[in-house]
């Protein structure tokens, strides 16, 4: 009697088992199912920047080069471009970039310019907020911008002139 | 002649040759070695080692080296609280060569919300307490990052402006 009782319970067991997945999905139909997959990317971006502005004398020329370059590995959303904008801490609406000699109001214009290849310099820079660089979504590759710093004034004044930049990076719709 | 008289005439001969001995010895310079050209006599010569000049050859430019800035699409924190989590590294590809600073601010109005000490290459900052607590909604922020050298002067360098979008939930 006992032995019985004890197969009757695993016998209903084992069906009530069997059944549930029947009221877990009812299947209306072959090939309805569906799912929504979700995985969300966040933007991420690296970049590098010169760290000052450094000249030297060749003959009669004073300059300079630098290289900005956005890492490779960029994520930005679709449809968006990051981009980099360019100003100097001495930049006068009248002279342009200047470098400034310590803390007295001796100045040095100098022409700052930009291209995308090392040979290929020659857009030049005249007011500050100047954008300098777009990347555009998709962009996998490093992306290098190159830049040249050329003293247009007569030197008159021993001394160190220098000048700070700032880069503003920023993502905005293409 | 006797033999005192003998050695009294040695002694002195010995006294002269070593007292002549050092007198050669500490005029040598003077009076044997090489006189410079231009002061050879009374009146000054021609320098031989004067020439046209000539220019050095162009060092090769280098480069002073770029700093490694993160950047953010966007970050978020929550409402009404002042204590926030967030992430401000110093890349590891700075090591040896420049600390950064973070400072945010709101962009429309410039209010600084936070700003850093100097961090070190390779650290994070993820705690951080904001100078008020904002309300639900996005913000532009500046995220200012000011590197400086890692040296005695730590000399501040060119710096960048990261614009991005503040999430306030």
């Amino acid at each position: 009697m006992k032995k019985r009782l004890i197969a009757s319970a695993l016998v209903l067991i084992i069906a009530l088992v069997t059944a549930l997945p029947t009221f877990a999905a009812p299947i209306t139909a072959p090939g309805s199912g569906s799912a929504t997959l979700t995985y969300s990317v966040g933007s991420t971006y690296s970049i590098s920047i010169p760290e000052s502005i450094s000249l030297e004398k060749v003959g009669n020329i004073v300059s300079g080069s630098g290289t900005l370059c956005v890492a490779s590995g960029t994520l930005i959303d679709y449809g968006q471009e990051l981009t980099v904008k360019v100003s100097g801490a001495n930049t006068d609406p009248v002279n342009g970039f200047r470098l400034k000699n310590g803390d007295n109001n001796e100045f040095l214009n100098y022409d700052l310019k930009y291209g995308s290849a090392q040979n290929e310099i020659n857009t030049a820079v005249t007011a500050n907020d100047t954008e300098i660089l777009a990347v555009a979504a998709g962009t996998v590759n490093e992306v290098n911008c190159y830049l040249s710093y050329t003293v247009t004034s007569d030197i008159t004044v021993a001394g160190t002139f220098s000048d700070i930049l700032t880069f503003t990076i920023g993502l905005g719709n293409a | 002649m006797n033999k005192t008289a003998k050695t009294v005439i040695i002694t002195l001969l010995a006294c002269v040759l070593v007292f002549g001995g050092v007198l050669v010895g500490m005029n040598w310079g003077r009076w044997f070695g090489d006189k410079p050209v231009a002061q050879s006599g009374d009146r000054l010569d021609l320098d031989p080692d004067a020439g046209e000049y000539v220019a050095p050859d162009p060092v090769e430019q280098q480069d002073d080296g770029n700093i490694a800035i993160p950047g953010w699409g966007s970050i978020t924190i929550p409402a009404n609280q002042t204590e926030v989590t967030v992430d401000f590294p110093n890349p590891e590809a700075n090591a040896g060569k420049y600390y950064l600073t973070f400072e945010l601010r709101l962009k429309d109005t410039g209010e600084v919300l936070y700003k850093s000490g100097l961090v070190e290459p390779g650290l994070h900052i993820q705690h951080i307490t904001l100078s008020r607590p904002l309300q639900a909604g996005t913000y532009t922020a500046v995220i200012h990052i000011q590197p400086y050298k890692m040296d005695e002067a730590q000399t501040p360098t060119n710096n960048a402006d990261m614009e991005t979008e503040l999430i306030v939930v």
